[in-house]
């Protein structure tokens, strides 16, 4: 009887602390806009996105919206990456789709400041085959990279994928 | 009893093969997820931060939104932000905010904002509370609203 208090309690404790580590709370991330200024706070930008009545982004897996994940399971978009030495070649067709760009980027903590770098686009369109290939620059080896891929979808909206 | 002594053993098999996979590799499976976010988050906000540039050197003058951007055919929507498929219950797309642009996350955990801020190399041990200051110094990274 004792054994199984003491088990329970162990129990409730793990779980107690699990919801503890796991609480959320508001986050946001923050970039520079380029020029763009409208002399607003951070506070009253919140309070507009939240008032917002286009419901931002919609509902993930709403059926709304044709995302890249999307074309890419439909086969309307195929591709594959090979990677011999400090070159990169990205391939691949595109069928049906009303433009699409793809763009390579990758990690290198060796640069500063430690932003992301990004290759040349590269833009196909409706049923076209496209072959591109980067020349990495020196340190890539240690850097994490991934592919981010950029299209509009059927209803016109851009949307942004990244593989890793 | 040989078959129940048979399972139980492959019980335990399972529950360790899991336990070993959880840690050794969960902090490899979170790192790319939230290197992916990172990566997708600056791209998206270059894109808002090469568009509004093109828009100065065309209106002479800065959009007052991404909106105008929208409406002069630079960008298609506006980019998605938190509110993609890694949002787990809810996240907002880009918003302008003095000249930053900013997208909120109501539910993301503090240890995720920590890690972002970590691939964002934002030099802290917690993750800082916004304020108006990282706007005009040009911040990029995860703040906390509280």
């Amino acid at each position: 009887m004792k054994k199984t208090k003491l088990s329970l309690s162990i129990a409730l404790t793990a779980i107690g602390l699990a919801l503890c580590s796991t609480a959320s709370a508001s986050y946001v991330f923050v970039m520079p806009s380029g020029g763009m200024d409208n002399n607003q706070t951070m506070e009253e930008a919140i309070t507009d996105v939240k008032n917002s009545s286009t419901n931002p982004g919609g509902d993930v897996g709403d059926g709304a919206e044709d995302t890249v994940e999307e074309v890419i399971e439909d086969g309307t978009l195929t591709y594959s990456t090979n990677l011999v030495g400090n070159q990169l070649t990205v391939s691949g067709t595109t069928t049906n789709v009303e433009s699409i760009s793809i763009s390579f980027d990758y990690y290198s903590y060796m640069t500063q400041p430690n932003l992301p770098m990004f290759g040349t686009p590269i833009n196909v369109s409706e049923t076209n085959s496209f072959s591109h290939t980067y020349d990495l620059v020196e340190g890539y080896v240690e850097s994490s990279f991934g592919m981010v891929i950029t299209s509009t979808d059927l209803n016109g909206k851009m949307v942004s994928y990244t593989v890793y | 009893m040989t078959n129940l002594i048979i399972t139980l053993i492959s019980i335990a098999l399972i529950a360790i093969t899991a336990v070993i996979a959880l840690f050794a590799l969960g902090d490899s499976f979170k790192d790319n997820s939230d290197k992916a976010t990172f990566s997708r988050l600056t791209h998206e906000g270059m894109q808002i931060q090469g568009y509004s540039e093109i828009y100065q050197s065309t209106y002479g003058k800065a959009p007052g939104s991404i909106q105008d951007l929208i409406d002069t055919g630079y960008l298609k929507n506006r980019p998605l932000g938190f509110a993609s498929s890694d949002s787990e219950n809810g996240g907002y797309e880009w918003v302008v905010a003095g000249k930053s642009v900013i997208t909120l996350h109501e539910n993301m955990t503090e240890e995720r904002a920590l890690a972002i801020n970590k691939i964002a190399k934002v030099d802290s041990e917690t993750v800082p509370t916004c304020n108006s200051e990282m706007i005009t110094n040009g911040f990029i990274g995860t703040c906390s609203l509280n």
